[in-house]
């Protein structure tokens, strides 16, 4: 009996630690072309080792920093300004639709259900946001649209309406009104619902690139993903314009293989920092709505 | 309560009053600015060229001119919004991205017609041919950039590699007399590709393609008083192309890992291919030769000849909603007549972002913040300013292979491919699906029959009628 189980254990574990090496080389490669040398690289391969240890890509890039340092503090402000806003936009949108005793509540929800279903495509967003909004080359553009995701709406809805009614109540008589009641009691009690969803919208604006392409125009205000798109979007161009048979492309401008990978590197680079902090949250997060509300 | 709700009407008021005020605060007399939206990287220094390109403007056209560089790479995204939404935006490049036919049937683009009778300097410095291309069911929407149109495919190698394995470049007149050579680089230079796949087909097929025009899934065969359609997949020169790269493939002549190459462009810069195959410019090679830090020379495998796609990839148009088509066409023609003009744009402030050498060629200014350096954005290259490398007669040269280069008779027929999308779209997914056999890796007799049979499944031949039905169309509005 016992000898079965550890048997499983292993297999498991076998299991798991290829799964674990299949995430985890690609990443271990970005970073070792990233630190090789070009020459090396296109005449014997990737390795996992960095081929002729060279540091001219980070140069390359470090050149000239002010678009990359840029780009991070543009990221670093939406993303976090965006995301705090965002969560506590959502949190109080949902606190109100968990109560029980709220009038209109399915007109509301619905209201609130009917974005999930229905859009306005990307023509009319886009006249919307830069003509009437105005938000064109904003950083406000970056925010302000798809504040409020329903989704999570629903998902924080469900877990507020799990938290025992009767803590509510008890703090009603002592005389805490419905705005201490959500600050003071609802929230500290949500923590973990709150860093996941914090999470997942974080990561969220870290990797959008598209709102940039559309709505910006100037170099300072570009994101930082949007700075790696852009370079793979210039690539995709002169291939499409090489099978086009056109006389005006040439690759020499395209950047070389270890370029493209330190740009990868010092672009993911914080995200996978700060991921470990949230995973204690995440755990218990991604259980949130599991259980039917 | 209520006061709140007014005060915050009140203010919401004033901001969207206030901001209409300063859209359309402009005095009377001032010049019109027009708005040009180009692909490229945005120009640090923009300003000090559009000051002096401004002066001029006005005063020979009475305009002024706003650059808008957007990234290529998203080019074709961001003006397809601009001409949905209402931006009424003056001058915009159309071509290779921001495709001109699409722009035209969106509506994007204002009819020139009626204003190029008014610009008969424009009408004349571009070619008939090149007008006639432009043409959509009769009508012009853009005016084509004058540039090196002619195609003829050439193989080109590194000198000091032809040297080695005593090749005469004299003597290769077809892709087949390369074969001794790539044979050579096989066996001798084991880190590098004896030759690229891309273009391969071009110049198996030199011959064959020097007849036959518009090669997409249908091949065209101009033949005396008409043109005989067939499909490409379905012709003998197909199945001996895919044959021969077979061959190539197998003789380790092709990369062993082709099927799964999406982005070979660092092989290809730091010369890891021995033998490649493209275009040549006129100066083309010095430049080459420049990039590559090696000398590399070229073959010519194929005469020059020039499809009607070709003066179609790039072109400036006007915005359907510009309240200013007029100036917008005077400065187009302004562009492609006065070199002067031309070369403040494409080219900078002289003694600022260039400066002039003894020889009347230019040199770029290292980071002047103005460097374009893509002289067919901009307006007719053959005015533009020549670069140290270059010959003097570049442009004499570029000009007289135009005209010499074989035309196509499909010259002003422009295929609209949304009747057949979904069969074009199928037949696409089919290719791809055999990308790797299609690149050699599989013999063709074990795949072949398969691959043409779901062609014919995914429509192939419902695009040949299509493409046939709508030529007859053409040639019948033409004659």
């Amino acid at each position: 009996m016992k000898k079965t189980e550890a048997f499983r254990q292993s297999v498991f574990a076998a299991v798991f630690a290829v799964i674990c090496l299949a995430v985890l080389f690609p990443l271990i490669l970005v970073v070792s072309v990233s630190l090789s040398n070009e020459t090396e690289i296109v005449f014997r391969g990737y390795g996992i080792l960095p081929r002729g240890f060279d540091l001219s890509a980070y140069q390359y890039i470090f050149k000239k920093p002010m678009a990359v340092l840029n780009a991070y503090k543009v990221t670093a402000t939406f993303a976090v300004v965006g995301t705090a806003m965002s969560v506590l936009l959502t949190s109080m949108l949902s606190y109100t639709l968990s109560k029980r005793n709220l009038r209109r509540k399915n007109a509301i929800s619905f209201y609130v259900y009917f974005t999930m279903l229905f859009s306005g495509g990307l023509v009319p967003t886009y006249i919307l946001v830069s003509q009437y909004l105005g938000l064109e080359d904003s950083i406000w553009v970056y925010i302000l649209p798809c504040m409020i995701n329903p989704w999570y709406v629903f998902m924080m809805r469900t877990f507020f309406q799990g938290i025992p009614y009767e803590v509510a109540e008890a703090a009603l008589v002592d005389g805490a009104n419905e705005y201490k009641i959500y600050w003071n009691i609802y929230m500290p009690l949500s923590k973990p619902m709150l860093a996941t969803i914090a999470l997942f919208l974080f990561l969220a604006r870290w990797n959008d690139w598209y709102t940039a392409m559309l709505y910006i125009n100037r170099d300072e205000l570009v994101s930082l993903q949007y700075l790696l798109q852009r370079i793979m979007d210039n690539i995709a161009l002169l291939q499409n314009s090489e099978n086009m048979r056109l006389n005006i492309m040439d690759y020499k401008d395209v950047p070389s293989e270890t370029v493209r990978m330190a740009m990868a590197v010092i672009v993911a680079g914080p995200a996978l920092v700060i991921f470990p902090f949230f995973q204690k949250y995440f755990v218990k997060g991604v259980t949130v709505g599991a259980v039917k509300g | 309560m209520k006061k709140a709700v007014l005060a915050i009407a009140v203010i919401l008021l004033a901001g969207l009053t206030g901001g209409c005020a300063q859209k359309t605060g402009v005095t009377g007399d001032a010049p019109p600015t027009l708005v040009w939206y180009l692909p490229g990287d945005k120009q640090a220094d923009v300003a000090t060229v559009l000051d002096a390109a401004n002066t001029m403007l006005e005063e020979r056209v009475g305009a002024r001119l706003d650059l808008q560089f957007i990234d290529s790479g998203s080019f074709t995204q961001r003006m397809q919004l601009n001409m949905a939404s209402s931006n009424a935006f003056d001058l915009c490049f159309t071509g290779y991205i921001n495709p001109y036919a699409q722009a035209v049937q969106r509506g994007g683009l204002a009819q020139l017609d009626p204003y190029l009778k008014d610009a008969p300097a424009l009408v004349d410095s571009v070619p008939d041919y090149a007008w006639e291309a432009a043409k959509v069911h009769g009508k012009i929407y853009a005016v084509p950039n004058v540039q090196f149109f002619a195609w003829g495919v050439h193989a080109y190698t590194f000198k000091d590699l032809a040297d080695k394995y005593g090749l005469d470049p004299a003597r290769i007149k077809t892709v087949y007399d390369l074969e001794p050579y790539l044979e050579q680089l096989k066996t001798n230079e084991p880190q590098m590709f004896p030759a690229r796949f891309e273009m391969l087909e071009d110049a198996l097929n030199a011959e064959v393609y020097k007849q036959l025009f518009s090669v997409g899934l249908v091949a065209l065969f101009p033949e005396d008083g008409g043109v005989d359609f067939r499909v490409k997949s379905q012709t003998d020169y197909y199945k001996k192309t895919i044959a021969d790269i077979r061959k190539w493939y197998e003789k380790g002549w092709l990369r062993p890992d082709i099927a799964s190459v999406t982005d070979d462009s660092q092989d290809l810069n730091m010369g890891k291919y021995g033998v490649w195959f493209h275009n040549l410019k006129p100066s083309g090679l010095s430049s080459d030769s420049e990039k590559y830090g090696r000398e590399v020379i070229a073959m010519q495998l194929q005469e020059y000849k020039l499809e009607s796609t070709t003066p179609l990839s790039t072109m400036i148009g006007v915005g359907n909603k510009s309240k200013n088509p007029v100036l917008a066409v005077k400065t187009i023609e302004l562009l492609n007549t006065d070199p002067a003009f031309y070369n403040l744009i494409a080219k900078g402030v002289e003694g600022k972002h260039y400066t002039t050498l003894d020889n009347g060629h230019i040199r770029y200014t290292e980071d002047s913040g103005y460097a374009p350096k893509a002289d067919w954005k901009f307006g007719n290259q053959f005015n533009a300013l020549l670069l140290e490398d270059m010959e003097d007669d570049v442009w004499e040269v570029s000009q007289r292979i135009n005209d010499e280069a074989r035309k196509t008779p499909l010259i002003g027929f422009s295929f609209d491919i949304t009747p057949v999308q979904s069969e074009i779209s199928q037949c696409q997914s089919v290719i791809s699906e055999y990308k790797s056999a299609l690149s050699g890796s599989i013999a063709p007799s074990e795949y072949y029959a398969a691959f043409e049979s779901k062609m014919k499944e995914a429509g192939v031949e419902t695009v040949r009628d299509e493409v046939e039905r709508q030529y007859k169309e053409w040639a019948e509005g033409v004659n």
